[in-house]
């Protein structure tokens, strides 16, 4: 079964087809949920809600050219808006034991500050508005071009491009704020 | 302050990219999560909207300002013969 005879029929209600489309995404739409919020537990809960959402709106999915996976970080972009503002809080969970993958033969010590380094980019990221936090964990952790970006997020190319390097010097200030780099070693 | 990073490896927006290339990486959600929502879709009802009446609301819109409009009509038709 090819991707897009997969959506074709599970837009005519084929939950087979479905579960196929569930299959191919399911990971990649619980990460980028995951690095949103930080939490394994909400992340869980939030990617269920996607599916659901996607499974009962399925019939109103028109191609139109974007693809399917753009329709589904749109729905996960919104729920995670909608998780923020319900809820009414920023929850900084550290991520050291789900981020913490050292390499084979990494001393205990680097392991450690990689964590650290970990959690305090990932609190950075949570702390840029929600269109910049999406556009670079689109592409880190989907390794997506600026073109592929722009159809997710409904977006020229172009605009993309100045929203990115916008997003990269927005974190780097909160890095900078956060005490993840101290700017008078910078200048020197 | 903590000083994690290096702040040569930060001085350029290229050396940020780097960084995030190294840090951001995937994680697998727990296979047991994934299993048992799969198992909720295969067997959640799919719900399949009738679209063939979506122009529904309209036409009883139109209708009921229609009879209204035929209504006013009449009585005012009836109370002009009245007087």
């Amino acid at each position: 079964m090819t991707d897009d005879n997969a959506v074709r029929l599970a837009v005519g209600g084929d939950t087979e087809a479905f579960s196929y489309i569930y299959e191919k995404n399911v990971t990649r739409i619980y990460n980028y949920i995951f690095y949103r919020i930080g939490s394994e537990a909400d992340a869980e809960d939030l990617t269920a809600r996607v599916f659901h959402r996607a499974f009962g709106h399925i019939e109103n999915y028109q191609e139109k050219g974007v693809p399917f996976t753009a329709w589904l970080y749109r729905i996960a972009h919104n729920l995670t808006a909608n998780w923020y503002r319900d809820t009414q809080r920023r929850k900084e969970i550290s991520l050291e034991d789900r981020l913490d993958l050292p390499t084979q033969g990494e001393l205990p010590e680097r392991q450690m500050e990689n964590a650290q380094e970990k959690e305090l980019l990932m609190k950075a990221i949570r702390r840029l508005p929600p269109e910049r936090q999406q556009l670079i964990l689109l592409k880190y952790l989907e390794d997506l071009t600026n073109g592929e970006i722009a159809v997710i997020m409904g977006r020229t190319e172009g605009a993309i491009k100045s929203l990115y390097h916008r997003s990269l010097i927005s974190l780097r200030e909160e890095l900078i704020r956060l005490g993840g780099i101290n700017p008078r070693d910078e200048k020197e | 302050m903590m000083n994690l990073f290096n702040a040569a490896e930060m001085e350029g927006l290229g050396g940020l990219e780097d960084f995030l290339s190294r840090m951001i990486e995937p994680v697998n959600p727990d296979p047991k999560f994934v299993d048992a929502l799969k198992l909720k879709l295969s067997n959640a009802p799919m719900v399949i909207m009738d679209t063939t009446n979506r122009h529904l609301p309209w036409l009883v819109a139109a209708t009921g300002l229609a009879t209204g409009v035929l209504l006013f009509y009449l009585l005012k038709k009836k109370k002009n013969l009245g007087d």
